[in-house]
């Protein structure tokens, strides 16, 4: 089976861009905290068409059956729908989107038309890459007007050795849709993951995303925001970290571009022995984008000296009647709070795992999906035994 | 029950705070300490209960026989001791009945007993919740977040009837508290006094001793215990202030 012709044109275009672009490096401005050299180093090879048309099968096929009828392939898209994909992820100045279209044959595309309701969950189970392969992962959300949605996208890790990830997820969500969205990256110790969720939310269109960053050797998700129209409302949440030899970036940029929308975005770290962590966040409220309202915070936990991360929250805001806040703090563990557990008679671990536990709760709490918020908490409570 | 012997106590900072103190309470009594701000009372209580922080440079604390400097807060917990603070701890992102069931099975497993089940808790729960009238809403709350100064000295009692330890030292727990907020402490104290319990109740004020009622009253100045007597001791101080107490000696 060959390509569709246009996925063929997408990639001509990703080939251009790469070629102008070629690999971020120290000196690019939104990679400052992040090396991209070890996954360079890695000389990893890209997964071929036919494996990788195996892996949206399987994939596709263990969506729950009530929901599956929803989710499409890139086989036979109608022209609108095709439109969607690489619409809201722009490629300049991001080497990794276009390097995930570069080397894309296949994807997932969820369509969700105008006023239907779909009840169940729709888990994209991305399954763990081989060893020395780079995985393109390419998922359209597209929820039409009064649409509602919830996705998750699950990026597993058993087993060993390095690989990448490179993973793309645009959601459109029109008018009035709503559309709840979880990524759980949870990627072996050895493997590198560089992700891309874009979100376009129009008139009165709710989204909520969750971004877990808590596996892989090196991992990276970029959330791109636009609010479009008029009424349009995006929460992320994300939560990051682990334990040992972890590199996890978080880089948010949401962009309000008309009047009465809403952001917030509440980013928590919890990182240990040697884990490091990176925020950046800019919100930006363009020139007639009046009456937005944005908040931005990202708190972290560093549980022990070897833990370190950087954070930026950022504003620029071309407005006078806006209503925004933002803040960052880095903490450790309550020593007081710590006492006062174990004097009640939990052992050391078990306080300093509550402890960690709460700081992440409204996190974990509202996150869409039971699994999803287990393996959240066990890798929370890894990241004090080093489990 | 506790004995205490020429403790010599100090801050991390190197400031020397409790300097030779000497204390004994028998199984089944009421003990009250009294005594300044800053003479070291919930430094004392502290070091009880095995609080970071402080450097024990001499003297000993045997409790039932048992060296509780060399034991683990948790350990401490387990063999009995319980500490109402001072100023409770607020915990967000904990609910209080969470909470309160983690403490309650990690001292009953560590005790030998079956860990409650959910149910069986509740019903635990709910039971020593009505002795300090504190409201079941209260225990879906956060830990202490929220709670009024009364609240948080409330659900201390609370966990002092859930906990069921043999030496309960009580820091300040009438403090900020108005009359009504200290009789429904009070009872709870006192619902939960009985021979095989022994208390140490620290406080500034005579008040709280109108109606938990000590068996010995101890004057701490200067990091020692400079003066003891029975209730009256309590009603003299009260009157007089404390400077008599060192000026005679
Ligand atoms: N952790 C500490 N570090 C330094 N100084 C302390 C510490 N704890 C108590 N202190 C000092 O020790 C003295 C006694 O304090 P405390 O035990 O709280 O007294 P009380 O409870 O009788 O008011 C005070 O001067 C206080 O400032
Ligand atoms: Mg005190």
């Amino acid at each position: 089976m060959s390509d569709q012709p246009w996925l063929a044109a997408l990639r001509a275009r990703a080939a251009e861009r790469f070629a102008a672009d070629g690999w971020p490096d120290r000196r690019t401005e939104h990679w400052k905290y992040t090396p991209v050299a070890p996954i360079e180093r890695a000389r990893l090879a890209p997964v071929d068409a036919a494996a990788q048309r195996a892996e949206v099968q399987a994939v596709r096929a263990a969506v729950a059956p009530e929901a599956a009828d929803f989710v499409r392939d890139f086989s036979d898209l109608p022209p609108a729908v095709q439109a969607g994909i690489g619409r809201v992820a722009a490629l300049e100045g991001h080497a990794f989107a276009a390097r995930n279209l570069l080397d894309l044959h296949d994807g997932l595309v969820i369509h969700v038309p105008r006023g239907v309701r779909v009840a169940a969950p729709i888990v994209l189970a991305w399954g763990t890459p081989a060893v020395g392969a780079a995985r393109p992962v390419r998922v359209l959300v597209l929820a039409e007007a009064q649409a509602e949605v919830t996705v998750i996208e699950r990026f597993d890790g058993d087993g060993e050795g390095a690989a990448l990830t490179n993973a793309v997820t645009e959601i459109i969500a029109r008018d009035g849709a709503q559309v709840r969205y979880a990524k759980a990256q949870l990627e072996r110790d050895g493997a590198f993951h560089v992700g891309r969720v874009a979100i376009e939310a129009g008139r009165d269109a709710r989204v909520e995303a969750h971004l877990l960053n808590l596996g892989g050797a090196l991992a990276r998700t970029e959330l791109d925001v636009a609010l479009v129209a008029p009424g349009a409302d995006v929460a992320l949440k994300g939560l990051f970290g682990g334990r040992g030899a972890r590199h996890q970036d978080q880089h948010v940029t949401v962009r309000h571009q008309s009047p009465r929308a809403t952001s917030d975005q509440d980013f928590r770290g919890v990182l240990a022995a040697g884990a490091r962590g990176v925020f950046t966040g800019l919100v930006h409220v363009a020139a007639g984008a009046h009456h937005t309202r944005a908040t931005q915070q990202n708190r972290n936990l560093l549980l022990d000296a070897g833990a370190h991360v950087d954070t930026r929250p950022q504003l620029e805001i071309h407005n006078d009647d806006v209503q925004c806040s933002h803040g960052a703090t880095t903490g450790r563990l309550d020593a007081t709070a710590l006492f006062y557990l174990r004097s009640r008679g939990l052992d050391a671990t078990t306080a300093r795992q509550l402890l960690t536990l709460a700081f992440a709760a409204e996190l974990t709490e509202a996150l869409p999906d039971e699994a999803l918020r287990a393996l959240a908490l066990d890798r929370l409570r890894d990241a004090i035994t080093g489990g | 029950m506790i004995e205490i012997k020429n403790l010599h106590v100090r801050t991390e900072g190197g400031a020397e705070i409790l300097k030779g103190l000497d204390l004994s309470i028998p199984a089944g009594q009421v003990h009250a300490i009294m005594g300044p701000n800053g003479s070291g009372k919930s430094t004392l209580s502290y070091v009880l209960a095995g609080r970071d922080g402080y450097e024990v440079t001499a003297g000993s604390v045997l409790f039932k026989g048992q060296d509780l400097l060399a034991m683990a807060p948790e350990e401490r917990a387990h063999a009995g001791i319980f500490l109402g603070l001072q100023y409770p701890v607020e915990i967000p992102g904990v609910s209080n009945a969470y909470f309160l069931r983690t403490a309650v099975n990690a001292v009953r497993v560590a005790r030998g007993l079956p860990a409650l089940d959910a149910v069986a808790f509740m019903a635990e729960m709910r039971r020593a919740a009505k002795v300090v009238e504190l409201s079941t809403e209260m225990l879906k709350r956060d830990v202490n977040v929220g709670f009024s100064g009364g609240e948080k000295k409330r659900n201390e009692i609370l966990q002092l009837g859930l906990l069921d330890p043999e030496f309960a030292i009580l820091d300040e727990t009438d403090s900020g508290l108005d009359i009504d907020a200290l009789s429904v402490v009070a009872r709870g104290i006192n619902a939960h006094r009985g021979p095989g319990r022994s208390f140490l109740v620290i406080t500034h004020y005579q008040r709280l001793l109108d109606h938990v009622r000590p068996d010995v009253v101890h004057v701490l100045q200067g990091g020692r215990i400079v003066k003891t007597g029975g209730p009256e001791l309590a009603l003299e101080l009260e009157a007089r202030g404390y400077g008599w107490v060192t000026e005679g000696a």
